[in-house]
């Protein structure tokens, strides 16, 4: 029971340290939180001793954590020479991405630069460019973007959020 | 007797080549796109939306293509839903959905009704957007027919998966990426 619980835990690389447990199934459970992971145990202990009074229903969504369903990517710049730069493509270099076999998974995917405006467009103060990412550049996992509308200047430095749709598995 | 007239103009010119018949790439029924490496009851990530990161249960394709999917309502709050392929991601995990029948839920069960098109109807157009009184029975009537048709497909859902332990707090719980998760080393 303890070790469902406590595999996979938050800044240990899954994957090269318990090959079993690479399932994604696996990386939910340390999601919970630590006081509803004792509910649940709490409520499965006492389910195990049949006990005749209904357990209590234990909620175990935190429906306030924020979910985050992108990847953090930064615009390291646009493609260039050394003294002529393309602006239509945007190179980014996404979070944990080292080699062009992992940036294959990201081929296709959108992307989207956001940033705060004065004001107010749709109810809201936030904008963003989106784009998607077309190809490897080089052999680290840098990928080229192309955008909507081409990036800023002032956003070469800034993270970016690769979503994972569309999904070509 | 008087020549027949001509109802017509005889022009100075014609084509001397026969009309091009257009041709028509005419489908007999449209085809759903193909449903990749998804089976009905399999356990599916959603990416993007309101329910973004929601695990929930797929119960077949819909003629349009689009995915068919429930939370349950219950379990996650996400109700009979359309989901296109490209914004899932499958995993490995199955929920056996023998008992369930969606065979009754087509597109049209998520056709916008004018009572609902008009709903947020504001300033000038306002009092366009207040439904009459039948409208307002007929609303009534459709939001209780989901109701049931939601739990008719829940009931047995929900049952199945309460065996399985654990599977009920899976499909509660919201996939998130984390500081160090890699999505393309992921294994669904």
């Amino acid at each position: 029971m303890r070790s469902k619980y406590y595999i996979g835990s938050q800044g240990w690389d899954v994957k090269q340290s318990c090959p079993q447990y690479i399932n994604e199934n696996d990386c939910f459970n340390f999601q919970i939180k630590k006081q509803q992971r004792f509910q649940l145990m709490k409520g499965q202990v006492e389910q195990q001793k049949g006990a005749t009074k209904t357990v209590k229903k234990v909620k175990t969504t935190n429906k306030k954590a924020p979910v985050r369903l992108w990847v953090k990517a930064v615009f390291t710049g646009f493609r260039r020479s050394k003294v002529q730069q393309n602006e239509n493509q945007a190179l980014l270099k996404i979070e944990h991405v080292n080699d062009v076999a992992s940036s294959r998974f990201y081929w296709g995917k959108r992307v989207a630069y956001i940033y705060k405006a004065h004001s107010l467009k749709n109810n809201t103060k936030f904008r963003a460019i989106w784009g998607r990412i077309s190809k490897s550049h080089g052999s680290n996992g840098v990928v080229t973007a192309r955008f909507g509308r081409n990036l800023p200047p002032r956003a070469i430095g800034s993270t970016l959020r690769v979503f994972l749709y569309p999904n070509r598995a | 007797m008087p020549a027949k007239k001509r109802t017509t103009r005889i022009g100075n010119w014609y084509k001397s080549d026969d009309e091009k018949v257009h041709f028509v790439r005419r489908r007999k029924a449209p085809r759903p796109s193909q449903l990749r490496k998804i089976s009905p009851g399999q356990v599916l990530i959603l990416l993007a939306g309101r329910f973004q990161g929601k695990r929930v249960v797929f119960l077949k394709q819909l003629k349009s293509g689009l995915l068919l999917v429930t939370g349950p309502f219950k379990i996650n709050g996400v109700p009979l839903k359309r989901v296109n392929q490209a914004y899932v991601i499958p995993t490995s995990t199955k929920v056996d959905i023998k008992g369930v029948d969606a065979s009754k839920i087509e597109d049209e069960y998520f056709k916008r009704t004018e009572a609902q098109r008009r709903k947020n109807e504001k300033g000038f157009w306002a009092k366009r957007g207040e439904l009459t009184e039948e409208q307002q029975v007929a609303e009534k009537k459709r939001l209780d027919e989901k109701r049931k048709t939601q739990k008719s497909i829940d009931d047995a859902l929900v049952a199945t998966i309460r065996k399985t332990s654990l599977l009920k707090q899976y499909l509660g719980a919201r996939f998130s990426i984390g500081k160090t998760t890699r999505p393309h080393d992921l294994i669904f």
